[in-house]
């Protein structure tokens, strides 16, 4: 069931005021059931995944409370403790990788051992990718690191704990939630409150706009461009490559903030997975502010554990290395991502090897350290990189991203957009100008959040006819799009 | 209760611009609706409503079967109620629409080509698009597909589809209102509906469309049907036996360029063999393909194939056409024909037998005589060379370069100019004497095209 589909736009009003008639013990029950029937929908075979999530994860946490309980020596404690955590990660994982990986593993494994001369013959397993299925591991297994390390106590009821890792709203494409922040409130529903109904309406209309708008109509473009890439060149690439960033940010965010808007008007507060990512001064910057709830678990459960900054430069480099190959690993089974994912992690080395270098040439300069034209140099330096990454990311094979960078840079008449060869990009004149509005509504909400004026709180204070101004505005760019809605969410895939 | 009367208040009010779009799309079909829509629409108005007339044939089937049959050939109590892209699905709750408001026909003639017994691909784009099906009818389709796994209608979210299509909602609408614009479809569309009231069904490839250089002829290897549709095949068949309707299946003919393989013979009288062992009451006819002349593609016929199928037809099954005389129905769909044909040697066929007067004038004498062979029965006047008879009066005026046309019937007369040289023209009266075709033509080489055209708007 896709956000942008008319069996959510029935199922939500009905799981949203069932869940605020039914009495108190009931709400977290009904709210279960559904977000199952959410799971259901697109493969009614693989709750069992989830539910098999689940129960490892639970029954993990309350081993590991009765370990910590128990008067057992320290040392020993700690060795069940391990234990516990590894059957934990070793059951989940196994999962993840059987659904996920184990044709690419095979693959991989078939070409390395044919450079050797070795010939294997790879069988293909058929396994269809269960959807959200590397969010709600994640969720899982962070509540399990979260007992570990005995920052919340272990949830002693499972439906609860059951609710927690399968919560409808960011179940299939995150934020990726962490149990101190989502559990403690799963605990206590809370009954209809007009103000939260208020904001997360008007947020899911916004998560809307983001995706229907822009990010489905950038998608026309881009497929096009990328589905036959060697006929194009030049301004077509480089128009593919910026607007395949607006699309994948837009796509993101947009099931983001509808999933943080279904919340709640539940009365539920989901965290903020992106903070104005491509207002990022640097790539390091940029993870701070891009899908946050990933890129925090990484740095809280890998990156750390890793050793993280301590242990020398080398080690942190190392360390960094690592945690980028894993994020891009586990965007998907592909070649393309673990590119992205170490391109990523070879630009902040970059980045930390140049910050002397950088700080002494601003000194030599006689230039603060927030001053505004480097500030905007960074900016830009860090789009372009981030774009550049995306171009691994969304192309087929790494050879065909190295082509497509390639002749990105092949010189063209600026005539060219005014030419009928820009029809062939899959996009017309009146849809390229609702892009450009959109983009620019979009480019504006990014300056102002950044700026830290609530747009919410600004939109109410104004008057009627400004605030249905915007409404109406958002809903009429809605309905324009609606001829080229229906594009699934790239994150379903990861 | 306050606060949940002022949300949903508001929420309305946010969400006014969408109720508006879908009430203009709910009232307004003929304004957005793409220009095959009222074409269902037409068919679903003649199913439901009461008419006068007695229907003693209807015509069920796809596109082939549309093409096919020309009800005004055929008789007044024929019609064509075959749709593009219908199968036997759709054809079943047209006919069973069509008993509840009507008495029953006595022959129903049906036929469908290959693809449309292999898969119903046009369920959703036509006929929930245009509203062809009642949500009751549409809701059994989708029961039964999702009971036989018939992948063309059970889409990944069938019960929303079908919600969105019924309640006209904008996500399966918009592409169609936008192509629209601000201009809208209805004159389009209007006129489609009127096509359809004159030609009574007959829809697809209405006008001339010569078969085009270059199509790829069609290729018939096996012959292949859904377990659903041939389920529904059978229903059909039922239904129409337990009212007492004759059942006439037939292959139409083919272009006599498409690829028909033994082993597809084989395999389709295999199926309509054992359709006749369970149904001994049905006949089943396959046309042999004649030339693509009567084609306007691979599979569909043109109105000159469509006359030439039907004569066969209306010679085969008299029982099945009562009336000989043509009705004024009959007369204005025959005329929109004429008026449409190009070539003169065309004309003949429509001419024949009917009480038509064709007039040609050729000053010039570029038309050479003994090429009139071939026309000249049909010619009731050949001005300039020949004859004039049948009360129709001719006169020249003094300089000869007007010539006055009357006869019988007619209220004036008609004033014919000179053609130009080397051109001759070419004058059709209808039985009601009025001017249905009216054009010069030039000679191309061992061709006739038009060069002018003489009808009045």
């Amino acid at each position: 069931m896709l956000f942008n589909s008319l069996e959510f736009l029935i199922f939500f009003p009905i799981a949203a005021i069932v869940f605020f008639v039914v009495p108190k013990r009931w709400k977290n029950l009904w709210l279960l059931a559904a977000s199952y029937y959410f799971y259901m929908c697109w493969n009614a075979r693989y709750a069992l995944l989830l539910l098999f999530s689940t129960v490892v994860t639970y029954l993990s946490g309350l081993f590991l409370d009765r370990v910590r309980e128990s008067g057992m020596p320290e040392r020993r404690k700690k060795n069940w403790k391990k234990a516990v955590v590894a059957v934990s990660f070793f059951l989940n994982l196994f999962i993840l990788f059987y659904f996920k990986y184990i044709n690419f593993a095979l693959e991989t494994l078939g070409q390395l051992l044919s450079i050797i001369h070795i010939k294997l013959r790879v069988p293909f397993f058929d396994v269809l990718l269960p959807v959200g299925i590397s969010f709600y591991t994640f969720q899982a297994l962070g509540y399990t690191m979260d007992v570990y390390r005995e920052k919340v106590p272990a949830e002693r009821n499972f439906l609860q704990y059951a609710l927690f890792v399968s919560f409808f709203p960011q179940l299939v494409a995150g934020p990726i939630e962490r149990s101190d922040h989502l559990l403690g409130q799963l605990r206590e529903p809370k009954p209809f409150n007009y103000e939260s109904v208020r904001t997360g309406l008007l947020l899911m209309l916004w998560g809307l706009f983001l995706k229907v708008v822009i990010s489905d109509r950038c998608a026309v473009l881009v497929n096009t461009v990328y589905g036959d890439y060697q006929s194009f060149q030049g301004y077509a690439l480089i128009l593919a490559n910026l607007l395949f960033g607006v699309q994948i940010y837009c796509d993101f965010m947009g099931y983001s903030v509808v999933a943080k808007g279904a919340a709640c008007v539940m009365g539920y507060e989901l965290m903020d997975n992106f903070s104005q990512p491509y207002l990022a001064a640097s790539v390091r910057d940029f993870w701070r502010r891009w899908h946050i709830s990933l890129s925090s678990w990484l740095r809280d459960y890998l990156y750390i554990p890793l050793g993280g900054s301590r242990g020398g430069r080398l080690k942190k480099y190392r360390n960094l290395l690592i945690t980028f190959l894993v994020s891009g690993l586990w965007h998907g089974a592909k070649l393309t991502f673990l590119f992205w994912g170490g391109l990523h992690g070879v630009f902040q080395i970059a980045e930390d090897f140049a910050a002397p270098f950088w700080a002494k040439l601003r000194r030599l300069l006689r230039m603060r350290d927030g001053n505004a034209f480097c500030r905007v140099l960074g900016t830009l330096k860090t789009f372009i990189l981030v774009e550049v990454g995306w171009v691994f990311f969304r192309a087929e094979s790494v050879s065909s991203a190295l082509w497509i960078l390639r002749n990105s840079f092949v010189l063209q008449d600026f005539t060219w957009f005014l030419s009928t060869d820009r029809l062939r990009l899959g996009l017309n004149g009146t849809n390229l100008l609702i892009l450009f509005l959109a983009v620019c509504v979009l480019a504006v909400t990014e300056i102002m959040k950044e700026r830290k004026i609530q747009l919410l709180k600004w939109l109410s204070s104004r008057n009627f006819l400004i605030r249905y101004g915007v409404y109406w505005g958002a809903m009429l760019f809605l309905l324009a799009s609606m001829n080229i809605m229906g594009q699934e969410f790239i994150y379903f895939q990861f | 209760m306050k606060n949940l009367l002022k949300l949903t208040a508001k929420c309305f009010l946010v969400c006014l611009p969408m109720i508006a779009v879908t009430v203009y799309l709910r009232w307004q079909p003929f304004n957005y609706m793409d220009g095959e829509a009222p074409y269902y629409i037409w068919n679903r108005d003649q199913a439901r409503q009461e008419s006068e007339t007695y229907y003693e044939t209807l015509i069920l089937g796809d596109s082939v079967a549309n093409s096919a049959f020309l009800p005004e050939v055929l008789s007044d109590g024929t019609l064509n109620m075959a749709l593009g892209g219908m199968t036997p699905v759709e054809s079943y709750y047209v006919l069973e629409e069509w008993m509840d408001s009507h008495p029953a026909p006595k022959a129903c003639y049906i036929a469908y080509q290959d693809l449309h017994l292999q898969q119903d691909e046009c369920f959703w784009p036509r006929f929930m698009y245009s509203h062809r099906l009642t949500p009751s009818q549409s809701l059994e389709i989708l029961a039964c597909a999702r009971r036989y796994d018939c992948s063309g209608i059970t889409s990944s979210a069938p019960f929303s589809d079908f919600l969105s299509y019924e309640l006209y909602l904008p996500n399966k609408y918009m592409t169609s209102l936008v192509s629209a614009g601000l201009k809208g479809r209805r004159a389009y569309n209007e006129l489609v509906y009127r096509i359809n009231e004159l030609h009574r069904g007959r829809y697809i490839g209405s006008y001339f469309q010569d078969y085009q250089e270059g199509t790829v002829p069609a290729l018939y290897e096996h012959f292949q049907i859904d377990p659903m549709i041939d389920f529904y095949y059978r229903k059909l068949i039922g239904l129409c036996l337990a009212n007492g309707i004759r059942v006439r299946l037939f292959r139409a003919p083919m272009p006599d360029n498409s690829i028909c393989t033994d082993s597809y013979r084989e395999e389709f009288w295999a199926y309509y063999d054992g359709l006749k062992e369970a149904y001994p009451e049905i006949t089943v006819d396959w046309y042999e393909p004649c030339g693509t002349v009567f084609f306007s593609d691979a599979v569909h016929m043109n109105p000159r194939g469509a006359l030439k199928l039907c004569e066969e037809i209306k010679d085969r099954y008299p029982e099945d056409f009562s009336g000989q005389e043509l009705s004024e129905r009959q007369k204005e769909g025959l005329n929109d024909y004429i008026r449409y044909e190009k070539l003169p040697d065309q004309l003949r066929p429509w001419l024949e037998n009917r009480d038509y007067i064709l007039l040609c004038w050729d000053a010039d004498g570029i038309f050479p005589v003994g090429e009139w062979e071939t026309v000249l029965p049909y010619v009731s006047a050949y001005y300039g060379n020949v004859f004039a008879e049948g009360g129709l009066q001719l006169a020249l005026t003094d300089d000869g370069g007007t010539a006055e046309v009357w006869c019988e019937g007619m209220e004036e007369p008609v004033f014919w100019t000179r053609p130009e040289p080397e051109t001759f023209s070419m004058m059709v009266l209808d039985p009601e004497r009025q001017v249905v075709h009216w054009r010069d033509f030039r000679r191309d080489g061992e061709q006739y095209v038009v060069c002018a055209e003489r009808m009045p708007e």
